[in-house]
């Protein structure tokens, strides 16, 4: 990221989220983003899902500055590089484990088979095989984050995003979580992870801290 | 506590302008088709003038004739009516009178048709007509066989100009000239046993073969002595009727008919099943599950449109009960909306209502018709606005009593 | 993706019962009026048969003969009366008929034709006219086979009969009816088959087909009934001021018969108008409920994507672009449209199946069908379009903040 300010308006107010953020993120990594709550730390998220685009300063993904943001590339970007993990998990509860984690492939043009091989083996990688015809209403919230994960995975990203995983988790099911995201870091994953929690941000490898928007050490 | 419930009411209404307008849209538009029903079936059976004696009136309407082969559906004859419906036990009085037809004139060199009815001298006793000039023609007349005739005020108008005396005018119709003796305010179409532009005595028909025929285009009305009278005329009519001696007994050998209310004779028109005994319970069943079916689709409408309105306020219906508000009060809540919504589309469709009553006597569709609304008509409009009000929103606050304030919070409606 | 979003829509169904139930009494409404609608201009575009274009007709009533004596003078004057109106000026052609087209009186026989060997098949109904022989010149007729009536023909025995099509084909099938008899009927005199002309359709442009038959009325032997009417061709353009003439030159010849003139093109407009304006009624409003319903949908679709506003971000989080998102809104829809009509259909389809169709050819229920369905996909399609629009606007950062 270079340079990167984000400032959101509304009829009223004029709030400056980001204000000049200059990051640069190396395959591997496994970053922390701390900071207080409000200080920017999902919208920096955000730029780098290229959810959003900033007011100033530039995005590059992968060696690729990002010059239009037009919704057809970013959406193959976000599909083919990106897999998000929320605090709220976000599943849909209407349909079941394995037609969650297949969303990301409906928009690869994949044939049905070969989605579902996918979203078992990514199941099976974060250990929920035996839960694959439930419903997110029928699991704990820690299984629901970890089928999140799958979803977040089974495209083959090369970069994971995470806002406040754990934390609307209890400690234990939190480390289960944590020792996920750090096997899939080892695998080969940037992870970007945001939290509040210190003792988290100690297992990553750097931590970014902001403040009121500004980046500060 | 009701006023905290309405400001609260049309604050929500308010934000949610785009549902409010069409719940608006759905229950005035459902309301204006069911009004104009209603105003019109309001006109045609509720007295009104010259028919202001319905509670006391029964008629004759349809004959229904059978034999060995052959069946004839109609109305009655003027010789079946003379035999039957004469001196009936308890009547103060009785009238025949022909079915309107079109009479045919050439005023100069003009065409106009004028709706023609041949009555007895009875007939004006038992309705009550409104008489701008002139009076009507006697018994006395009738059995003499005077050409005199009664006209409207349209056909004054439309024969004589505007603002003329009519009455001593020679006036011709179908070829047979008349002399005006009486001139009446116009009556709507939808007054049948009243209706014509002109009424003429019976005895002035060009060939006299109407007295003898059974079948023909006559009907009688009976004005009874007192409510009370009524079952003693249709009990005294149907024996007669059963005991009928046809002049033709090949042809047909039994004859069905009653001393009817309108609705009644309806009944034996229009269903199959009545053809022998007025079936008016089965109408108005039929009838009233045609409105029924009519109105599911905006009442399924309506539900579809407050359940999204519930469902949308889920997580301030799980704060509301969190912080301890009841059930009741939740549902009490919601129905002052609806009722509100309900009265405020109810008020609209009124006024479209008028509006549509308006086009239709305009458009001369009905002639002369004075569809206007009066308080009953009125009073029906709020019945089935409150009616909605109720049937569209059983379903979703039962959605709502049901909610768990804890699933309600977290986002889930159910 | 259908796989998903059948699994999607099949595991929401309570939530969308009550849009289903919507769509499903629309359809039946809409299937009800393009019943109608499809009948109607399926009879329009079925020949008539006849032309009334410059014919006027003359209504008469006399008394009930009460013997012979009477029967034999009511069918001379009638015969006078024919003359008469023949040598007015204005009239071209004249002829006697106890029903007119357009009008709504009919007589119906049961009849069949007589049998080589054997007994004569089941009798079908068969609407009769009784008319003089000027009749297929002042309608117009066409004759397809045989030859129509003659004055020699008062000189038979029989009585000459002339079919249309329709009766010709339910008669006798592919055999030609020239020349053979109808089974006899009692009290009616032997009936033989002297031609064919087009289907004659004596109800109008829009009644459904009816086999017909016309009789011969002999001016010169008293028949069993004198015609009720005459038609009469007139010069082209003869003004309704006429109508005197012919009633004044009528009543003198008959002072104790009660005549009346009308055009018939005037009884034609009465005839369209007696059957359009019900279903316009209907039409009209099922419009209404159509559109009012159209709104409800919308807005309730409106409120099913603010619901579910998170999912939405989820899936455009996940690489969904904005026309996936607005293809599935409309796909939802035109599913939920599909199960709905699914079960309209099972149900309309009840009525060939239970044999209420009644005189609808299955040509029209089909069609009816296509376009009810037709007008119900475009409705819920349309329906969507708001909503799916506003769907693709969501902002996937601001929905997956929300709480």
């Amino acid at each position: 990221m270079d340079n990167v300010s984000k400032v959101y308006r509304t009829d009223r107010v004029e709030t400056l989220a980001l204000d000049n953020v200059n990051l640069e993120i190396e395959p591997g990594d496994f970053v922390a983003v701390m900071g207080p709550s409000g200080c920017g730390k999902s919208t920096l998220l955000n730029l780098m899902g290229l959810l959003d685009e900033p007011s100033e300063g530039r995005v590059e993904l992968d060696g690729r500055a990002i010059e239009r943001y037009q919704d057809r590339r970013l959406a193959r970007l976000r599909n083919e590089k990106i897999g998000f993990i929320f605090q709220q998990f976000h599943l849909v509860s209407d349909l079941s484990v394995v037609d969650n984690v297949e969303i990301p492939l409906l928009y690869r043009r994949m044939p049905y088979r070969e989605r579902r091989r996918r979203a078992l083996a990514a199941l099976d990688r974060v250990g929920l095989s035996s839960r694959v015809h439930h419903f997110p209403t029928q699991l704990s919230g820690g299984q629901q984050q970890r089928v999140a994960i799958a979803r977040a995975i089974v495209g083959g990203p090369k970069v994971l995003l995470a806002d406040e995983p754990t934390g609307n988790l209890d400690s234990q099911m939190g480390d289960e979580v944590m020792e996920l995201l750090e096997e899939l870091n080892e695998d080969g994953a940037t992870v970007v992870m945001v939290t509040h929690d210190p003792r988290l941000a100690q297992r990553t490898h750097s931590t970014v801290r902001l403040f009121d928007g500004r980046q500060v050490h | 506590m009701l006023r905290n419930y309405l400001k609260i009411a049309l604050k929500v209404l308010l934000r949610r302008k785009f549902f409010t307008a069409i719940s608006l849209f759905g229950i005035s538009l459902t309301l204006v088709v069911l009004m104009v029903t209603t105003a019109l079936f309001d006109h045609v059976f509720a007295p009104h003038p010259p028919e202001t004696r319905l509670d006391r009136t029964l008629g004759i309407y349809t004959l229904r004739l059978e034999g060995e082969g052959s069946r004839s559906s109609g109305f009655p004859g003027y010789a079946f009516l003379e035999q039957t419906a004469r001196d009936l036990p308890g009547a103060e009085r009785m009238t025949i009178y022909s079915l309107q037809q079109r009479a045919v004139s050439y005023p100069d060199r003009r065409k106009v048709l004028s709706w023609l009815k041949r009555t007895d001298g009875e007939f004006w006793n038992v309705l009550d007509f409104r008489f701008v000039e002139g009076g009507p023609f006697t018994a006395e007349d009738e059995a003499n066989g005077h050409f005199v005739a009664v006209i409207n005020e349209t056909t004054r108008e439309r024969f004589f100009g505007p603002d003329t005396q009519a009455v001593g005018r020679p006036i011709e119709l179908d070829g047979q000239r008349y002399r005006v003796v009486g001139v009446v305010e116009d009556v709507p179409f939808l007054r049948f046993s009243a209706f014509a532009d002109v009424w003429v005595p019976i005895s002035t028909k060009a060939s006299t073969a109407y007295r003898h025929e059974i079948r023909g285009g006559f009907q009688a009305l009976i004005l009874a002595e007192s409510e009370e009278a009524k079952p003693l005329i249709r009990e005294e009519l149907q024996s007669r009727v059963a005991d009928f001696q046809f002049p033709d007994p090949d042809e047909f050998q039994v004859a069905y008919t009653g001393a009817d209310t309108l609705f009644e004779a309806l009944s034996r028109m229009l269903l199959p099943e009545a053809a022998h005994q007025a079936q008016p319970g089965r109408l108005l069943t039929i009838l009233l599950t045609m409105a029924v079916l009519f109105m599911v689709l905006p009442a399924v409408n309506l539900t579809n449109l407050n359940l999204s309105r519930i469902l949308e306020r889920t997580s301030e219906i799980g704060v509301r009960k969190a912080f301890g508000g009841s059930t009741r009060e939740l549902v009490g809540q919601f129905l002052v909306e609806n009722v509100v919504l309900t009265l405020l589309g109810g008020a609209i469709g009124l006024a479209l209502s008028a509006l549509a009553l308006g086009a239709i006597e305009e458009s001369g569709l009905i002639p002369y018709a004075e569809l206007t609304l009066n308080p009953r008509i009125f009073l029906w409009g709020l019945a089935m606005a409150l009616f909605f009000a109720v049937l569209s929103g059983v379903y979703p606050a039962w959605r709502m009593a049901r909610m768990s304030p804890v699933r309600a919070l977290r986002g889930r409606s159910a | 993706m259908i796989r998903h979003l059948l699994k999607l829509a099949w595991n929401r169904k309570r939530a969308n019962a009550l849009i289903l139930v919507e769509i499903f009494f629309s359809f039946l409404v809409v299937f009800a009026v393009a019943l109608q609608a499809v009948y109607l201009w399926t009879n329009l575009r079925r020949p008539l048969g006849f032309d009334v274009e410059d014919a006027w007709t003359v209504t008469m009533e006399m008394d009930r003969p009460a013997d012979e004596d009477a029967t034999r003078r009511q069918i001379e004057t009638f015969a006078r009366v024919l003359r008469e109106a023949e040598r007015l000026d204005r009239v071209e052609r004249v002829a006697g008929a106890m029903v007119v087209p357009y009008s709504d009186e009919s007589r119906t026989e049961g009849l069949s034709k007589e049998p080589e060997t054997g007994t004569a098949p089941p009798p079908v109904s068969v609407e009769i006219d009784e008319v003089t022989d000027g009749f297929a010149d002042v309608v117009d007729l066409d004759l397809v086979s045989g030859r129509w009536f003659e004055p020699a023909d008062a000189a038979l025995a029989w009585m000459p009969v002339v079919l249309d099509l329709e009766a010709a084909r339910v008669l006798f099938g592919d055999e030609d009816p020239v020349g053979r008899w109808l089974a006899q009927e009692p009290d009616r005199p032997r009936r033989r088959v002297v031609g064919v002309v087009s289907d004659f359709r004596q109800h109008g442009e829009l009644s459904g087909p009816q086999p017909y038959m016309f009789e011969r009325v002999s001016v010169t032997e008293p028949s069993h009934r004198t015609p009720r009417n005459l038609v009469l061709k007139m010069a082209p353009g003869t003004t309704a001021d006429y109508e005197e003439a012919i009633l004044a030159r009528l009543r003198g010849v008959a002072p104790e018969w009660t005549f009346g003139v009308k055009a018939l093109d005037v009884v034609r407009g009465t005839n369209l108008r007696l059957r359009v304006i019900p279903l316009g009624a209907v039409a009209l409003i099922a419009a209404f409920l159509l559109a009012m319903v159209a709104l409800g949908l919308t807005g309730v679709l409106w409120q099913n994507v603010v619901q579910r506003t998170r999912e939405i971000g989820l899936r455009r989080a996940n690489g969904a672009t904005r026309t996936a998102i607005h293809r599935q809104v409309v796909g939802e829809l035109l599913m939920m449209t599909t199960s709905a009509v699914v079960l309209g259909t099972l149900l309309v389809v009840q009525l060939p199946i239970l044999e209420l169709l009644g005189s609808l050819s299955p040509e029209v229920f089909s069609a009816a069908l296509a376009v009810a369905l037709t007008l119900i996909y475009a409705l819920t399609a349309v329906c969507a379009l708001y909503p799916s629009w506003m769907a693709g606007r969501v902002q996937p950062a601001e929905a997956l903040r929300w709480e």
